[in-house]
């Protein structure tokens, strides 16, 4: 399998930058093109809210100027972009889309290879942000691997795998492996909790599995809750970008359970490779 | 901003509608009052008192004997087939709450002429049900009750206080400390009451947001500000609050709200050292720079178009002096019918034609919201009559007894739909448990009466937590709105909930056990 073709969202914020200098160290490594997405997010600059009586003028106020922010950040956005695309002199366009962020890019990647979003502040053009799971639903809603990109693009040398045994982090590890876009010199397995023997089986069978591919793995078993465990031990490792399993949990039970991949995409400065 | 033609300062458009509207109903009025033969002179509190004997004979006779819940004697009757005939309020309220939520009637809701439609139509389904199960002299009864009785005093008060506060303006940049914020909020819910909560938000939240633009943490000063200014604030004077005047337009005297002062200076000055507390806590985590930046960007309070306040002042005297049904203190003479109307729109107008030109634009003054509660109010106090009608006759036995149940529930109510349609069906349920004169039992300019202790629970429930939602009360939302567009990040519907059921509902408590 190959990489030929890279989403990269062109969300404005200070992440954007980053996020396209991965896409075009994607692509270029890989030979693909590069597609910019910008979304007008309806549910962003038009949400559905109750109003009382005499307050509907304010409402309608407040989604005009909302509009307008929008629209002049998404025109600087694509702006930028093109002036990247005839900089770096890679294949690729823009694509500028108005209604639900994530309906655009679950739609936009169906036929792309990866996608990758600004860690937080994806597509709010100053205005009121998403989520901080943005990422996570739309990983979980797409099921295709999503690159969340904090600050710093750099070359992939070591890789983080976090792996807890779930079909979502199986399938993050396949889709990096099959993927085949990095060329890292180092995937350390990682798995939290305490050191038990299904603990060992798990990391041995990610273990076996990475190595057909061929690369070189480590495995080690972290103490502490895996919201802080990982990124702890990825800043130890100088790890350039982690991969993990997206649960996506929504409502109830993400309150109680929680949610590693959200937590991560509220704190992370390492850049995420996310997939259901 | 692109602009827009229809938010300029224009009056023309759909408050022209509006306008033709009230006319019409106006026009009509009179020749409602026809009907009661000679009689009923125009003292438009007289006619009500003529509406409800004359109406007595049609909701007795409609009324199969076997129905009629009546707790007291023949005074009153429930209109036959009533729960047909609360559908149209009951879809009138659901309208405004779930239109705007629904993302294919979101937008065609914004419009104030599908508003007006909306309303309307409901309205005349009330009417026409009246006409078919009642009688056709019992429509234009309903008609006079809620349109010369209510809607057009309201909506005049309404429109005054929103014109001419509109053309006050408040610039300036403060050092935004504790005790800078904490005084604005004071000054707001000293005002409130004078200006409406509505005019008093409006004039301070733009200087406010100004003084503390330098600063991260503004949410909470923004949140404390829609609790005491665009709430708590109004508790004192029928004009400081749309249900305060309704009770005002039932009877209840213009002072009588004054001596909610105990409650209102209670709460307010709670509320405010918890604020003060609150903000001298977070001032500490501003950073260095943005505390030197705003020492630094400074101006003065200006205040201009202060000849609106002599004008704000007047509509007070208006409300408080031109009562048909009393005379002017001091004189026997009587204003006549809609004398007060005309004055306070008098002073409106004087506002539009004195205030100097470009306050109104930097206030982003337009007609949308007055315009919006004029096309819903209609409909509502039309709609409303047979609600209000049942109530009359059965409110008694709804096992409501208590000043605090009519606190808790007029203000649940409050905090969810427009204040002032709830707190009048609580007072008309007061009043039907209030048969005589008595011990703390207070007499209404209509003749009725009401126990007072009921009547402070229902005020101040209706003032007190509109402050809970942010659909609440129409200020709350307007100040979020303002807020969010100079870049303040407001919480969401039920994030501002958490404020308020940290903060407010233990101060309600102990409202309850101190006072009620």
């Amino acid at each position: 399998m190959a990489l030929k073709r890279v989403l990269v969202a062109l969300g404005g914020s200070e992440y954007m930058d980053s996020a396209m200098a991965e896409a075009a160290q994607l692509a270029r490594r890989n030979g693909a093109e590069i597609i910019g997405l910008a979304v007008m997010d309806e549910t962003l600059v038009d949400p559905v809210q109750a109003a009382p009586i005499g307050g509907g003028a304010a409402a309608a106020d407040l989604r005009e100027e909302r509009t307008r922010k929008v629209r002049e950040g998404m025109q600087a956005a694509v702006e930028r972009f093109d002036a990247f695309l005839a900089r770096s002199g890679l294949p690729g366009r823009a694509l500028q889309i108005e209604g639900d962020a994530q309906e655009a890019v679950t739609d936009a990647i169906r036929l792309s290879d990866i996608a990758i979003i600004g860690i937080r502040h994806a597509f709010d053009y100053g205005t009121i942000a998403h989520e901080d799971d943005f990422i996570a639903r739309v990983a979980t809603a797409s099921n295709r691997p999503v690159i969340a990109m904090p600050h710093g693009a750099r070359p992939v040398s070591k890789v983080l795998a976090a792996y807890d045994g779930s079909n979502a982090a199986a399938d993050a590890l396949r889709s990096f492996a099959t993927l085949n876009a990095f060329d890292p010199s180092l995937i350390r397995i990682v798995r939290c909790g305490e050191d038990g023997e299904d603990g060992k089986r798990d990391l041995a069978e990610a273990r076996s599995y990475l190595e057909l591919h061929g690369y070189t793995v480590e495995t080690l078993t972290l103490d502490g809750p895996p919201s802080t465990a990982i990124l702890e031990h990825a800043s130890i490792m100088e790890a350039d970008l982690v991969v993990m399993g997206a649960v996506g949990r929504r409502g109830l039970s993400r309150l109680l359970a929680g949610d590693t991949a959200s937590s991560l995409l509220k704190t992370s400065s390492v850049p995420l490779f996310l997939r259901r | 901003m692109t602009p827009r033609d229809d938010s300029s300062p224009n009056p023309l458009r759909t408050p022209t509608l509006i306008g033709l509207v009230i006319l019409a109903l106006l026009v009509l009025a009179p020749l409602v009052i026809d009907i009661h033969g000679s009689t009923a002179d125009a003292d438009p509190n007289l006619v009500m008192k003529e509406v409800k004997k004359a109406a007595e004979p049609f909701s007795e006779a409609a009324a199969p004997t076997g129905e009629s819940l009546t707790g007291h004697g023949e005074d009153h009757g429930v209109p036959h087939l009533w729960q047909l005939g609360t559908v149209p309020f009951v879809l009138l309220l659901l309208a405004i709450a779930v239109l705007p939520l629904l993302r294919p009637t979101m937008h065609w809701w914004e419009n104030n002429t599908n508003r007006l439609a909306v309303s309307m139509i409901l309205a005349f389904l009330t009417l026409a049900y009246y006409a078919l199960f009642d009688s056709p002299i019992g429509a234009l009864l309903a008609i006079e009750h809620a349109i010369p009785g209510e809607y057009v005093p309201f909506i005049m008060l309404l429109f005054s206080l929103y014109v001419i506060s509109g053309g006050i303006s408040i610039t300036g940049d403060l050092k935004a400390t504790p005790t800078v914020n904490a005084g604005f909020i004071a000054v707001g819910t000293l005002i409130a009451s004078f200006i409406g909560t509505t005019g008093a938000s409006m004039l301070l939240i733009r200087p406010l947001l100004e003084t503390n633009r330098e600063r991260k943490h503004v949410v909470h000063t923004v949140v404390f500000f829609i609790f005491l200014v665009s709430n708590i604030g109004g508790t004192l004077l029928p004009i400081g609050d749309p249900p305060l005047f309704l009770g005002y337009l039932r009877g209840v005297p213009f002072d009588w709200t004054l001596m909610l002062w105990k409650e209102w200076a209670f709460l307010g000055s709670l509320l405010l050292a918890i604020y003060w507390i609150w903000d001298s806590i977070v001032v500490r985590r501003e950073t260095k720079v943005d505390i030197a930046l705003d020492q630094a960007i400074r101006r003065p309070l200006r205040v201009s178009g202060t000849i609106n306040m002599l004008l704000l002042l007047g509509v007070v005297f208006a409300v408080a002096l031109l009562d048909p049904s009393k005379p002017l203190p001091g004189t026997d003479w009587h204003a006549f019918p809609f004398m007060r109307e005309l004055v306070m729109l008098g002073l409106a107008g004087a506002s539009l034609a004195l205030t100097p030109s470009g306050i109104r634009e930097t206030n982003r003054f337009n007609y949308h919201a007055i315009a919006e509660v004029a096309a819903l109010f209609v409909g509502i106090f039309i709609t409303m009559q047979v609600p209000l009608a049942v109530l009359k006759a059965n409110g008694a036995s709804l096992g409501l007894e208590t000043a605090g149940q009519f606190y808790w529930l007029t203000g649940i109510l409050s905090s969810f739909l427009d204040n002032a349609p709830t707190y009048l069906v609580f007072f008309q349920t007061a009043e039907s448990l209030t048969l005589e004169a008595g011990e703390g039992v207070l007499e209404l300019g209509t003749g009725e009466f009401i126990r007072e202790d009921l009547l402070v629970g229902i005020s101040l429930g209706a003032v007190f937590m509109g402050a809970n939602t942010y659909i609440g009360n129409g200020p709350n939302f307007m100040v979020k709105s303002i807020a969010e567009q100079s870049g303040v990040k407001m919480p969401s519907f039920f994030g501002f909930m958490i404020y308020s059921g940290l903060v407010l509902i233990p101060c309600f408590v102990l409202v309850h056990f101190l006072f009620l």
